[in-house]
């Protein structure tokens, strides 16, 4: 691995693949892949495989493996860092939520915050929402409610 | 007691009933609040998938900001309070991080649930309360970010954090160990894996229904758009009726504190509280 990625990457090497991480995981049941099995293709060199996991981008950085660890691993760290990764190699597999994350940033850095209605309809737009007709319903609550502007 | 309140960019939209109630609470509990003016985003999730320089920067500039004012920082969004906690541990802990970003003093960084929790304290909310919830049966909903990664009051556990059930309790309401307490709501997967977002959600309505609660209280906003606002959507993916109101924690105690609801943005929320403010009156 070269040493820039590897910097950027928080001391997977530390880990003894005990899996606690992964058994307190709430995405895991969705995936193939886990937190440990991530961070074991790490400890084996294999970058490629750890970045092109759609875990990276399933994982809710709900931070249940960080505090689990008996090793103090920064595994929340360690995805984020794949998923820069994975950007900067072109290897990223599930490209959803990468496309919201941009959009999420291009608003930032235009207007220093985001407006949650812009990013909601650029989200809606992007893919056809599964319950359009609750949807809109819900939109109209929110509007009425005002935590919609 | 005073402080510079960042309020992030959820407080200003889906969360501006947290916003209404946090002041209200803090007006009737003497706590000075100044409004951050230009405040920028603090980059939350996506900033950290996408652009590690601005997950950097975005925090330390209102981290700079406020050692400008020479404030405490305050916040009620717990994602934006782990962004700035996280650049803050890291200018603490990196004397060369520190240097070249020319902090001096940083400031200290509380979520308001902390203030309530800790500085004010259950002895002294109750000596404030002017209408008891006694009969009114509370489950506390942390969520992900409210307890860990940062121990909420640097003491709590992250397993089985109490600041919420010590204050609910000061109102003479009865509060139920809520097993699914800490659990992740699924909110950051809302837009990219809807499902698997309803699913997490629906675990937790699931559970709290079973405790048969006047209401759930939250600290988070991305929780109580899950909870309140998708409590419907959750309902028909798992085919079951919910129907638990959804408060945000400073709203519970904005009633006990005799507050107008209107004042504590109680109309705002999704799922009707109709039963519960009848049973309080």
């Amino acid at each position: 691995m070269e040493s820039a990625v590897k910097d950027d990457i928080p001391q997977y090497s530390l880990c003894v693949q005990c899996g606690r991480c992964s058994s307190g995981c709430p995405v895991a049941f969705e995936s193939e892949d886990t937190p440990r099995k991530i961070i074991r293709f790490l400890q084996w060199g294999w970058l490629k495989e750890a970045c092109e996991s759609p875990f990276l981008w399933l994982c809710a950085t709900c931070q249940v493996c960080k505090v689990r660890c008996p090793r103090g691993v920064k595994i929340p760290e360690i995805m984020l860092a794949l998923r820069r990764t994975a950007q900067q190699k072109g290897w990223v597999m599930a490209g959803e939520k990468l496309l919201f994350y941009r959009t999420f940033m291009e608003m930032v850095k235009k207007k220093g915050r985001i407006s949650e209605l812009h990013l909601g309809l650029a989200a809606a737009l992007g893919k056809m929402p599964s319950h359009p007709i609750d949807e809109a319903l819900l939109f109209l609550k929110l509007l009425k409610r005002g935590k919609i502007r | 007691m005073s402080y510079l309140y960042y309020p992030g960019c959820s407080l200003k939209g889906a969360a501006i009933d947290y916003d209404e109630s946090f002041r209200a609470v803090a007006s009737a509990l003497d706590i000075g609040v100044e409004e951050m003016k230009d405040w920028e985003c603090c980059g939350a999730t996506a900033a950290k998938s996408v652009d590690k320089n601005a997950s950097v920067s975005l925090p330390l500039g209102t981290l700079k900001s406020a050692e400008k004012a020479g404030k405490d920082l305050l916040m009620l969004c717990p994602s934006c309070y782990t962004n700035l906690m996280s650049v803050k541990v890291k200018a603490q802990e990196d004397m060369v991080f520190k240097e070249t970003h020319s902090l001096n003093k940083v400031p200290e960084i509380k979520q308001f649930l902390e203030v309530l929790a800790f500085d004010i304290g259950p002895e002294k909310l109750r000596e404030r309360i002017v209408r008891s919830l006694k009969g009114i049966k509370v489950l506390t909903y942390y969520g992900c970010l409210v307890a860990r990664p940062f121990r909420l009051g640097g003491t709590e556990s992250h397993e089985r954090p109490m600041a919420m059930e010590r204050l609910v309790e000061a109102t003479g309401a009865q509060t139920v160990f809520f097993p699914s307490k800490v659990e992740c709501c699924g909110g950051t997967l809302l837009i990219s894996r809807e499902k698997v977002a309803l699913k997490l959600c629906g675990n937790i309505l699931k559970e709290a229904k079973k405790l048969a609660p006047d209401c759930i209280v939250v600290a988070c906003p991305l929780c109580h758009f899950m909870l309140d606002a998708k409590q419907a959507a959750v309902e028909k993916e798992i085919g079951e009726k919910i129907k638990i109101p959804v408060l945000y924690i400073t709203q519970l105690l904005g009633l006990a504190l005799g507050i107008d609801h209107k004042r504590l943005g109680l109309q705002r929320l999704v799922t009707s509280p109709k039963l519960l403010l009848q049973k309080i009156k």
